[in-house]
């Protein structure tokens, strides 16, 4: 999604921490510790989010020459997720269970014992199935301190900024009227910064003309 | 209070923002001009798409969309009865380049983005070319951004601003 080709679509957030001054040789080396690592078939996660190259997500191949362009990093998110869809589980869950009553002639199953047939068979149908993939591109301006991310999806935002904070080691705020004005870099005087914390909204419209609801 | 509550706190500049502009965008002909931080002097248009709302909890939205709803009488008649610009497509002019992308007053978000078009064919060149672009409206937007809030949270606000704002409002069509 995005930062290459298509549609551009994105959400925008701002380092405040100051860039360390080693910042290119310790982020390869971050960027290497939380690359995008493919999901234990054998365990019991769903779910794996980590950097994958912003050219094709399953390359993980990750150093400068991929990621840095001038003053923009740009890597993808990678998220793979790895479930066995609930109407199949309980399908083959029921053939098992049934298939134990029979072989040990009885009539009804405990709840301890239908739970493990239960995970034994998504085991068993997690090896049976792939991962869905699916990457998303960010960019970071290094030297202005703002990132765009290509998605506005809650989720997929908040994935995104527990993995740059864990990477890098650096706070991410995302935009809004009161970032942009404080982090912005806006140039606004201090007064002006001041009156943000105590500006209540404006009334713009004849207050007589206005909606009952909306003078309440 | 907490960089949360203040963000949370303040989401209305947003939308005020958003209406702000179109009252600008009007009544100066879109021209925008000599703004810190622009770069070029620019044109500004409200597009084919615009939500309005009030902070009123289950107050109703208008969302209006197909030709240039800024200029409908539906739309201003919204304001009028106490309603806000909390969205909207806008369409930015600079030499021969123009950028189109929906507005979002709340998050003061941009999504939809339409660039100017990207003549690098290459990754490299491409993913440059793409952000100068980006960045180009970032800085349009910032430098919007900051005049709207230094008459907002300054004297003239109230002395100029504010009541040029409401008669625009006031008046008809």
């Amino acid at each position: 999604m995005g930062a290459f080709k298509g549609n551009l679509s994105y959400k925008q957030y701002y380092v405040v921490d100051p860039l360390p001054e080693d910042w290119r040789p310790r982020f390869e080396e971050q960027i290497r510790r939380t690359v995008f690592k493919e999901i234990d078939i054998d365990g019991t996660a769903e779910e794996s989010v980590g950097w994958c190259s912003p050219h094709f997500p399953l390359d993980l191949d990750l150093s400068p020459a991929v990621y840095q362009h001038n003053e923009y990093l740009t890597l993808a998110v990678r998220f793979d997720k790895l479930t066995v869809p609930g109407a199949q589980l309980r399908l083959y869950v029921e053939a098992e269970v049934r298939k134990y009553l029979a072989e040990s002639h009885r009539d009804r199953i405990g709840r301890q014992l239908r739970d493990e047939i239960k995970e034994r068979v998504r085991q068993q149908l997690r090896r049976r199935i792939l991962p869905v993939i699916s990457a998303v591109d960010m960019v970071w301006n290094v030297t202005a301190g703002v990132v765009r991310y290509w998605s506005h999806a809650n989720r997929r935002n908040e994935l995104f900024v527990e993995l740059f904070e864990d990477t890098f080691g650096l706070l991410l705020v995302p935009d809004s009227p009161y970032a942009a004005a404080v982090y912005g870099k806006l140039g606004l005087d201090d007064t002006l910064l001041g009156a943000l914390a105590t500006v209540e909204p404006a009334v713009l419209a004849d207050a007589g003309r206005a909606a009952p609801e909306i003078r309440r | 209070m907490s960089l949360y509550d203040l963000a949370n706190r303040t989401t209305f500049l947003g939308v005020e923002f958003v209406t702000w502009l179109w009252f600008r965008s009007e009544t100066q002909d879109g021209l925008f001009a000599d703004l810190p931080g622009a770069g070029k002097n620019f044109e500004l248009y409200f597009d084919d798409r615009l939500l309005v709302s009030a902070l009123a909890v289950d107050c109703q939205e208008n969302l209006y969309r197909g030709g240039l709803p800024a200029t409908s009488i539906e739309a201003k008649a919204a304001l009028r009865a106490g309603k806000k610009a909390v969205e909207a497509r806008i369409r930015i002019v600079r030499d021969e380049g123009e950028w189109s992308f929906l507005l979002k007053g709340p998050a003061l978000a941009v999504s939809g983005v339409k660039v100017p078009a990207v003549l690098a064919p290459e990754d490299e060149e491409c993913i440059l070319e793409r952000m100068t672009l980006i960045e180009d409206l970032d800085r349009m937007l910032r430098s919007l951004y900051r005049r709207f809030l230094e008459l907002r949270l300054g004297a003239s606000w109230e002395r100029s601003e504010l009541p040029a704002l409401r008669q625009w409002i006031a008046t008809e069509g």
